[in-house]
């Protein structure tokens, strides 16, 4: 088989497990397994592990963006109480329930919701709504990050990791066997790994950001499969040799911050004609270290430490790494309405940028011609 | 040392701090709480603090380090904590000791066990005093309670439970359309005169400097102080970015039930995404027991809410029923 069909059958062939019991394709039929709704930074590998189906509503809320569906959903969840001051994900995500549609269906009604506190806290508070309306078992998971010293938050979600495998047990019936949660991690690591291959091809080759943008999703819905750390390594070897290599003349930009999913390209290459993007740090959030000689103190390493969990000067740190690999010599940066965490990640990022206000899944937010003015001044200083 | 405080997450067990109420501030955050950013800017221009203590509860206060960064000032972000159980209680109990170790290394001073013992006794008694006012809310002026309560509150601890004492609360003559408050701490309380001027009375909240306080349970000393704190702490009624809008709920409706509540007025501070969640299921709630709900936003913490229009209708609704 060669690579362009594998590369083609393996998306294919995640996009409809993750799917197949939504409900524009299930023709009815109930899921086998017990479904929890999760947020992105969930350890999914104990669900995994012990045989319990798990939804991403925040991606759903991208795919939804972009078939052009997001507006009517916006309204209806704002008809139903919720302001729409809250993340756009969370008022997509609402009026697709309430009008029981979407460009997939609805997702399986959920057994349990759970959450954590490692990316943003409105993502839990978003979860306490859904709580209410399913009428489900919530489990808030904590994440101190930072902010206390590593041994005491590492006993900290080293008891609620434990917790958390008493409560699934109990609600799938089945008992974690330990090897297969090594493997289901070993299978996450496997797919950081294959991903950061294709993430370090982008400031050498043409690659457009947008398959980077489409093409991250499989590590966040299905980073413990086996298929997925497969597909990224065929992905990369197609980049490597069919791609050809990055040209001098346009300016080298950054990314920095969310994709635009109800953009055809999920970014602005419209108004970006004399810029390439050469790197984006949005790709690396999935990008789990699963560090430690147990499965607690990986999944600890993993979980606690994402990106928007850590202080300013990690960040900073972080992002300056990833600017100068990238050799962009100026950014995009997006302030996403929706995303106060992201708001000041880049606040001492010190090249030049075009600060643009977005939301990343309402299409009428951004002001369009002041977005255009301001990528003018940036062309104008960089030449 | 003298610590500015953002929401009533913060413990007091420990040293004094100053609850924030509200600063004209003149940094404006783009989708920010206004509640927020009005702290950063005191805690940065206000020299008669020299520390600052918050919370990592919700998204706007979750970058405030990001904002406070000097290294003159004391800087302590407590984690958020979901949970009530004996890892959470343990958990807060070591972040308790750290903010401690943290304060003595940084103002190079000596807090013992039993300065700790000492403040927790005084807090007892004054939830205990704040707590027989409370239960006669409804014969009360609520204003004179609450103006009573935000001036006790920026007194040293060791003032407070005798300066309870020594205020004059009127009675009032209005005792039917009786009304419920939520919301995050109170900046302003004009707006409460005019509640009550509409013939309103105020008989309960579920606000972090009344009903939240009083309803945690006391500390109990035992050998591990700090868990016992930790205990209290996690007790009682909660806030949104405390992630249990169940139990929240049920405490509330409880209270406005048995209270036999006519009218909720939901106070928010814009911006705020723990209220602007918890407020969609709030009103369902309250639909389904035929509860009148009005929401008043205010935009910072120094804006002057008059609500007239919007109240006088609430009230009208209410006293025509």
């Amino acid at each position: 088989m060669g690579a362009n069909v594998e590369i083609l059958k393996t998306q294919a062939k995640l996009m409809k497990e993750y799917y197949k019991y939504f409900s524009k394709y299930s023709k009815g039929k109930e899921p086998d397994k017990k479904v929890a709704w999760v947020t992105a930074f969930t350890p999914v590998e104990i669900l995994e592990a012990l045989d319990i189906s798990y939804y991403y509503p925040e991606s759903y809320a991208a795919v939804i963006a972009a078939s052009g569906k997001e507006q009517d959903f916006l309204e209806t969840s704002q008809r139903d109480g919720l302001s729409l001051d809250c993340c756009s994900y969370s008022c997509c995500i609402q009026g697709s329930i309430c009008n029981a549609d979407g460009p997939r269906g609805t997702a399986p009604r959920p057994d349990v919701l759970i959450a954590t506190n490692n990316q943003c806290n409105t993502l839990p508070n978003w979860w306490n709504i859904l709580a209410e309306r399913y009428d489900v078992p919530l489990i808030v998971l904590d994440y101190p990050g930072e902010n206390v010293p590593r041994e005491m938050a590492e006993k900290y979600v080293y008891n609620q990791h434990k917790k958390l495998i008493k409560q699934m047990e109990e609600l799938s019936g089945n008992k974690l066997d330990m090897a297969i949660l090594e493997e289901k991690i070993s299978n996450s690591q496997k797919s950081v790994e294959a991903w950061e291959k294709i993430v370090e091809l982008m400031p050498e080759r043409q690659i457009e950001p947008t398959l980077l943008f489409d093409g991250i999703s499989f590590l966040i819905t299905s980073r413990c499969d086996e298929k997925t750390s497969r597909l990224y390594e065929l992905l990369a070897e197609d980049y490597s040799e069919n791609y050809p290599k990055r040209q001098e003349g346009k300016a080298k930009a950054f990314w920095l911050g969310y994709p635009l999913w109800y953009h055809e390209n999920r970014y602005l290459k419209e108004s970006l004609d004399s810029f390439e993007i050469v790197g984006s740090n949005y790709i690396t959030w999935w990008s789990l270290s699963y560090e430690g000689d147990d499965v607690f103190k990986k999944l600890f390493s993993a979980y606690n430490f994402t990106f928007l969990n850590l202080s300013q000067q990690e960040r900073t740190k972080r992002l300056v790494h990833l600017i100068e690999k990238s050799g962009a010599k100026c950014a995009i940066t997006l302030h996403n309405k929706s995303c106060k965490c992201d708001f000041v990640s880049a606040s001492e990022i010190k090249i030049p940028q075009a600060e643009l206000d977005i939301d990343m899944i309402d299409r009428n937010y951004m002001d369009m011609d002041r977005a255009k003015e301001k990528i003018g001044i940036l062309q104008d200083i960089v030449g | 040392m003298k610590i500015l405080a953002l929401s009533g997450i913060i413990p007091e067990h420990i040293c004094d701090v100053d609850r924030f109420f509200a600063y004209a501030g003149d940094k404006k955050i783009n989708h920010y709480c206004g509640y927020v950013a009005d702290y950063i800017c005191q805690v940065e221009q206000d020299d008669r603090y020299d520390g600052a203590v918050y919370p990592k509860s919700c998204d706007s206060c979750r970058v405030i380090s990001s904002y406070l960064r000097s290294d003159d000032k004391f800087s302590y972000q407590f984690p958020s904590i979901s949970g009530n159980d004996e890892n959470a209680w343990d958990f807060l109990a070591c972040v308790l000791k750290d903010y401690k170790s943290a304060l003595e290394n940084f103002y190079e001073i000596e807090i013992s066990v039993a300065d700790v013992e000492n403040r927790i006794e005084i807090i007892n008694k004054r939830a205990k005093e704040l707590e027989k006012i409370y239960e006669n809310l409804e014969n009360i002026s609520y204003f004179e309670y609450m103006t009573m309560i935000h001036q006790v509150l920026s007194l040293p601890l060791e003032e407070q439970v005798g300066a309870i004492s020594s205020f004059e609360i009127n009675d009032i003559s209005q005792k039917d359309n009786s009304v419920f408050i939520v919301g995050s701490t109170l900046s302003q309380l004009n707006i409460l005169q005019q509640i009550e001027d509409l013939g309103l009375n105020i008989v309960g909240d579920s606000l972090p400097e009344s009903g939240r306080l009083i309803s945690k349970e006391p500390v109990t000393l035992s050998d591990d102080v700090y868990k016992s704190i930790a205990k209290s702490m996690l007790s009682g009624k909660k806030s949104p970015s405390e992630n249990d809008f169940h139990q929240m709920l049920e405490l509330d409706m409880e209270e406005i039930t048995s209270k036999k509540v006519v009218g909720v007025i939901f106070l928010t501070q814009k911006y705020c995404e723990p209220y602007n969640f918890y407020k969609s299921v709030y009103k369902k709630k309250l639909d389904e027991l035929c509860i009148k709900y009005i929401e008043i936003e205010q935009k910072d913490t120094v804006e002057d809410i008059r609500a007239d229009v919007v109240l006088e209708t609430f009230a009208e609704m209410i006293v025509r029923n």
